[in-house]
């Protein structure tokens, strides 16, 4: 098993982002070891694809810097694409393409060997269940499959680090779990991972480092069990971000007194 | 139609359905009713102009009818007939946009039932297609007009009116059905459509212009519906037998048509049936054939106008027409419209199918490699269709220099349209989705009028004549700006590619 070390594979400081009025990112830090499964949770709107986005070179930061092993992506962002795999939140693929030739075509255009790509698309859809899936049209498949052929492009050309934004969204508990296994073994092998989520017990089960992300603002962050210091991460996460407004008084809802 | 109009359509429909939901709300069963039977009302009133308009024809007609003239009612039978086919095909495709072009997902939240779907599919119907309901009236007047005759030309009049009268409603069924139908069928509506849409005009106009007369007369040239009608009724109104032969034909197009619609789907995209999804399409040859569905029905669309271009100047040269570069210009013409088939995708390489081109983005593809793959998949038909349309106009408009001016042409303004493109869809990406059928392809802002314009400047060298000089500047000017467009484009991407993609996500 790859042990965690201390150097650091991503870095992160003072990252701001702002669309328009609203504060997508106010000044974070993260810093990221190599070898890490790293989780970046938070309530909805608090940042963490804005994050993603920038740390895959397809946003831009306003402010900060961030590190990639050593590349900045504002300034190289071609330089990312060959060090980072990416599952970004919405889902790249041609739809009239099948799940093969969107593979084909992805590898084709990293320069992979042909032969090389036809192994590894085997592999891969081996390794996902998806081999019934390969020759199909994206357009037939569910979310989740195409979620699962997402995340095989972004593997194909091997990175040593993969972001997953939402990567267990609108997946199958079956479909979850083969996911979970191969997330593992790839830290098994040494890639650092970062993902973000919001099934939290899953990031439990998974992720080394946590942070959390609030208003575009740090909440915590650092080694799992730091943060969690003996508590649940729901607690945590809640302990972090607030607790939830008081149910509202819905006294006029009544089946049947909807009119 | 445009984008406003798609927007106001959907908003009239979401304000009926609302306004009935607000009735059901407010008084039960009762209001449900009420709500039903106003919204009814409301598409009846919204439809009132296409009934008003068939009342007017109906009138008109049998006044003519009752005066006696026949020379008149048929010559405005045949006017009808062929403004109804270019017509129609106008207005099934405004409907066709206001149902696909944008998705009616807001519907879909509603509760609408099925008294909702046929609704709005019989509202559909009256408002695309008036036209139809103008033109059938149109039959009746040689069958009116047929008691002022003799009993054999009244006999020989039935077979034209019965021609004239399945035509019309079988172009309406069978346009309707073609552009509501999805897949190659809407390929076949591509060329269908332009080659309806701009052959009965040029034969119309061709026709006036041979005999001004004709204009007076109502008459439009050849081999229109119209002129099919005028002839087998005049024929027949003169005693010959030989009506019968434009009457069978007449019969047989109509014949044709029906059949053409019984094969085409009959999908339509109505609030509360969701959106259709496409059928699924296995490329058959290399996958940088991403974008063959837009690109290839442009093309066939665009080629299919060229041939008629190529075809109307046929016709004038055999007409003797005293101008030498009638042939030079056609084939200018004819070039231009069919290299201007992939400029808006040329325009937007980037933006168009968005998703699909950050995809590719993230794959970290090299610049120029991305934007040549691009650029030659929106190419690739040229390989089959240049050389195709070159030959019929080398065969239509043999030794006049048509051809070289075409084929050089369309070859120069495709280097021109390219190199232009590559550069506005790098500095200038706009998020398109492909998915969306029926779907302008080309960006908002200048670009359209910057392609047209540069593309025309292909044809400058041939202005003094269809010199073998001019052509080889026309190919070179267009391969330079190609290559030329490929090069910076390529460097403008690599040091802005965030830009892009911050415009494609934001």
């Amino acid at each position: 098993m790859v042990r965690t070390g201390q150097e650091t594979v991503l870095e992160v400081r003072g990252l701001t982002r702002r669309f328009g009025a609203v504060v997508a990112l106010d000044s974070i830090d993260l810093a990221v070891p190599r070898g890490a499964f790293f989780a970046l949770v938070g309530p909805n709107g608090a940042g963490k694809t804005t994050t993603v986005r920038i740390l895959s070179g397809l946003l831009r930061g306003q402010a900060g810097e961030v590190r990639l092993l050593g590349v900045d992506p504002s300034r190289d962002p071609f330089r990312v694409r060959e060090l980072v795999g990416v599952v970004p939140d919405f889902l790249p693929l041609w739809e009239p393409l099948t799940a093969r030739e969107n593979l084909l075509e992805i590898a084709g255009l990293r320069g992979l060997p042909r032969q090389e790509t036809v192994h590894r698309i085997a592999d891969l859809a081996e390794a996902l269940g998806l081999a019934d899936a390969l020759d199909q049209p994206v357009l037939q498949l569910s979310h989740g499959t195409r979620k699962k052929v997402t995340l095989a492009a972004a593997m194909l050309h091997a990175p040593p680090l993969l972001f997953l934004d939402e990567p267990f969204e609108g997946i199958d508990p079956v479909a979850a779990r083969t996911i979970r296994h191969l997330l593992a073994a790839l830290r098994e092998r040494g890639v650092t991972l970062l993902l973000t989520s919001h099934v939290l017990p899953l990031v439990e089960t998974l992720a080394t480092h946590l942070a959390i992300l609030d208003h575009g603002r740090i909440a915590a962050a650092g080694p799992l069990e730091e943060v969690l210091a003996g508590r649940t991460l729901e607690e945590a996460f809640v302990a972090a971000v607030g607790e939830p407004a008081p149910a509202p008084d819905l006294s006029w809802y009544r089946p049947g007194g909807g009119r | 139609m445009t984008r406003s109009g798609r927007l106001v359509l959907l908003a009239v429909r979401l304000a009926l359905a609302r306004w009935r939901l607000a009735w059901q709300r407010r008084h039960g069963p009762a209001g449900m009713l009420l709500g039903g039977v106003g919204t009814l009302f409301a598409w009846l009133l919204l439809a009132g102009g296409a009934i008003a308009f068939a009342a007017v024809g109906t009138t008109l007609f049998a006044v003519l009818a009752r005066r006696g003239d026949t020379g008149l009612a048929v010559a405005v039978a045949g006017a009808v007939a062929d403004a109804a086919a270019v017509l129609a095909v106008l207005a099934v495709a405004a409907a066709e946009e206001t149902h696909r072009g944008i998705p009616p997902r807001p519907l879909l939240l509603l509760p609408v039932g099925p008294g909702d779907r046929l609704l709005a599919e019989t509202a559909s119907l009256l408002l695309a297609e008036p036209l139809a309901a103008v033109a059938w009236p149109a039959a009746l007047v040689p069958v009116l007009g047929a008691g002022q005759v003799a009993s054999r030309a009244a006999l020989l009049l039935a077979l034209p009116a019965a021609g004239l009268l399945l035509f019309l409603a079988a172009l309406g069924l069978a346009v309707r059905r073609l552009l509501l139908a999805g897949g190659r069928h809407r390929l076949a509506t591509a060329i269908l459509s332009t080659g309806i849409v701009f052959a009965a005009p040029a034969a119309w106009l061709l026709g006036s212009w041979r005999e001004a007369t004709n204009l007076l007369r109502l008459e439009g040239g050849p081999w229109t519906p119209g002129w099919w009608i005028r002839h087998a009724c005049r024929e027949a109104l003169a005693g010959h037998g030989a009506a019968l032969l434009p009457g069978g034909i007449l019969l047989l197009v109509a014949f044709g048509l029906l059949v053409l619609a019984a094969r085409g789907g009959d999908h339509p995209a109505i609030p509360g049936a969701g959106r259709p999804r496409r059928p699924p399409r296995k490329f058959p040859l290399a996958t940088a054939w991403w974008a063959a569905r837009p690109v290839v029905a442009q093309w066939m669309g665009n080629g299919a106008a060229a041939l008629l271009v190529l075809l109307a100047a046929h016709v004038l040269a055999r007409q003797g027409i005293p101008w030498p570069a009638l042939p030079r210009v056609a084939g200018g013409l004819a070039g231009l419209i069919l290299a201007s088939a992939p400029a808006p995708l040329f325009a937007n390489l980037l933006g168009t199918g968005s998703r699909g081109v950050l995809g590719l983005l993230l794959a970290g593809a090299r610049p120029g490699r991305l934007l040549a793959r691009l650029a030659l998949a929106a190419a690739v038909p040229a390989v089959v269709l240049v050389p195709a349309v070159t030959g019929i106009a080398a065969w239509l408009l043999p030794a006049t220099g048509a051809a070289l001016v075409l084929a050089a042409g369309t070859v120069g303004a495709l280097g021109l349209g390219a190199g232009t493109g590559l550069l506005l869809s790098v500095a200038w990406p706009v998020r398109a989705d492909l998915d969306v059928p029926g779907a302008s392809l080309w960006p908002v802002g200048p670009t359209r009028w910057i392609m047209v314009a540069v593309q025309g400047l292909a044809l400058v060298p041939f202005l003094w004549g269809a010199a073998i000089p001019g052509a080889v500047l026309a190919v070179t000017v267009g391969c330079l700006a190609v290559l030329g467009g490929w090069h910076l484009a390529g460097r403008v991407l690599h040091g802005r590619v965030l830009d892009v993609t911050e415009s494609l996500l934001t």
